[in-house]
């Protein structure tokens, strides 16, 4: 589990980043990048414009059909790696299986399967092989599914990289996935499509 | 005849704050928290929202209790109508309070019906509102409740509070959300399912009773799941060494596909089954090696012919 962290905002930072986010308020959602000095995480800029909903109010969103499409198409986005081996390849997905019982749901006290998601997802497990691609770059790789991401699937926001994305984040990759994907890490997302499988 | 339907509000009120206290507690017991989604208590503060929630839930229920309590010659004129005005109160100040959740937080449904009310407040709830406020209101100066005489009184009570309900379904969003869940079939890949179940479903199976008997421990090594598919793993021998006995169980609620494979603990290769192992009929064909992409929600099956087959 990816313990809290927090994270310092200069009074420089803190004008562009309000621009974009805010509610810099507990329950809301936020997504900064930022460098980490002497092992403080100092946030410089938002990635992407702030959903305007409370993360335990999330919108309604239109239910799937009878079938799921074969390939999803979303946001991918990436994560800090501290806690992460150096260039470790991997996907932390949204929907892993509520039988893995992933900690962060257990620690938020969420019962297995009755946590907030706005898209909804096919379940996988942790180690399930899944195709990422970059729609920017056109460039794609089967990565394994390495942990939960249980606030990637609160976000119904678009990624603008190349073209606008449908909402909702799908992946959330490690910083070395991102960038074997050809992703630019200030823009902090790219239009993705999954296809599950091996 | 005005009466008659004065005397029709009141289980009708109490019917509907029984409701709202019931959905909204299920809803607690379901998602394990207090305030998560209860719709006006998003305009407390955090800390205030989970007693708030609750209280709430408590009012509704005794006042719908009270209701129907009073409703009778027990609640002759003062408790009655200290009950009846409590109830237009409370229906007064939801509708404030929706007001003023449309304008602060237009994204929040009113948690009126738990999580049936997950549209956003429009102004059809704000009236179903005002409209159960009027109702209760004109109940104040109500006699005992008596049941009317049937067929003259009682049809024309009958068809005004059928006609009253559909004025309350049209202004209830929740009606339509219903209407979608009662037709709404999870996909497989979307559907929980625990562990447990899985296993139940294997016990069960065909695949379990011809294959249990090279199973090293009961205890399963491993149990994970992709898409429609809940694979459970036990462990085995094979020709003296360490190898894996794979049952995939199809996440379907009657009678689910079993499949099973017996793999090389190192290599993952498939094994051929053990001479002597009854074979399941429906692999005991000539068959291929054939590899189904995983997103067309079947497993990958490497089958091979007569007995060196495995199914997975």
């Amino acid at each position: 589990m990816r313990p809290p962290k927090t994270v310092v905002i200069s009074p420089l930072a803190s004008v562009r980043i309000k621009v974009r986010l805010p509610n810099l308020k507990p329950g809301y959602l936020v997504d900064i990048i930022g460098v980490r000095r002497r092992g403080v995480l100092q946030g410089l800029i938002a990635t992407s414009p702030q959903p305007p909903y409370r993360s335990d109010h999330l919108p309604p969103h239109a239910r799937t059909g009878r079938r799921l499409p074969d390939a999803i198409t979303g946001s991918a986005v990436w994560h800090d790696p501290a806690d992460e081996p150096y260039g470790v390849l991997g996907v932390f997905y949204p929907a892993v299986e509520p039988g893995a019982g992933c900690a962060e749901d257990a620690a938020a006290k969420v019962a297995p399967g009755q946590a907030q998601a706005y898209r909804e997802l096919p379940y996988l497990s942790i180690g399930s092989a899944l195709h990422v691609k970059n729609e920017c770059t056109n460039i794609g790789r089967t990565l394994p599914v390495t942990g939960c991401a249980p606030t990637a699937r609160l976000f119904n926001d678009h990624c603008v990289a190349c073209k606008t994305s449908p909402r909702g984040r799908i992946a959330d990759l490690t910083l070395a996935s991102f960038v074997a994907l050809g992703g630019e890490l200030e823009q902090g997302c790219f239009n993705a499509t999954l296809t599950i499988g091996r | 005849m005005l009466t008659l339907l004065g005397h029709a509000q009141i289980p009708l009120l109490a019917a509907l704050l029984l409701g709202g206290c019931l959905t909204k507690a299920i809803k607690v017991v379901r998602t394990r928290t207090v305030a998560a989604g209860l719709g006006p208590t998003a305009l407390f503060p955090l800390k205030l929202r989970a007693p708030v929630a609750v209280i709430l839930c408590v009012i509704e229920f005794c006042l719908g209790i009270g209701l129907i309590v009073t409703s009778g010659r027990f609640g002759d004129y003062d408790p009655a109508g200290l009950i009846r005005l409590s109830t237009g109160l409370l229906f007064l100040v939801a509708t404030f309070a929706l007001i003023e959740l449309r304008s602060v937080r237009p994204d929040v449904g009113c948690g009126c019906f738990g999580e049936f009310s997950q549209t956003p407040v429009t102004g059809r709830t704000i009236a179903r509102s005002a409209l159960l406020a009027m109702a209760t209101m004109a109940t104040m100066k109500l006699g005992p409740i008596t049941l009317p005489r049937w067929p003259g009184p009682g049809v024309g009570l009958l068809l005004m509070l059928i006609a009253e309900l559909l004025v309350l379904g049209l202004l209830s969003p929740e009606i339509h959300d219903v209407l979608v869940r009662i037709g709404y079939t999870a996909p497989c890949e979307l559907r929980v399912v625990q562990p447990e179940q899985s296993l139940a479903a294997l016990h069960r199976s065909a695949q379990w009773r011809r294959h249990s008997a090279l199973i090293a421990r009961q205890d399963p090594s491993d149990i994970w799941r992709e898409l429609c598919w809940s694979y459970i793993a036990f462990p085995s021998q094979h020709a003296g060494k360490d190898a894996e006995l794979v049952f995939a169980v199809r996440l379907e609620h009657r009678r689910p596909t079993v499949l099973s494979a017996l793999v090389d603990t190192a290599s993952g290769a498939v094994l051929p089954w053990p001479v002597g192992t009854p074979r399941p009929a429906r692999i005991a064909r000539r068959v291929i090696v054939r590899l189904r992409p995983a997103h067309h929600a079947e497993p990958v099956q490497a089958e091979a012919a007569g007995q060196q087959g495995a199914t997975l």
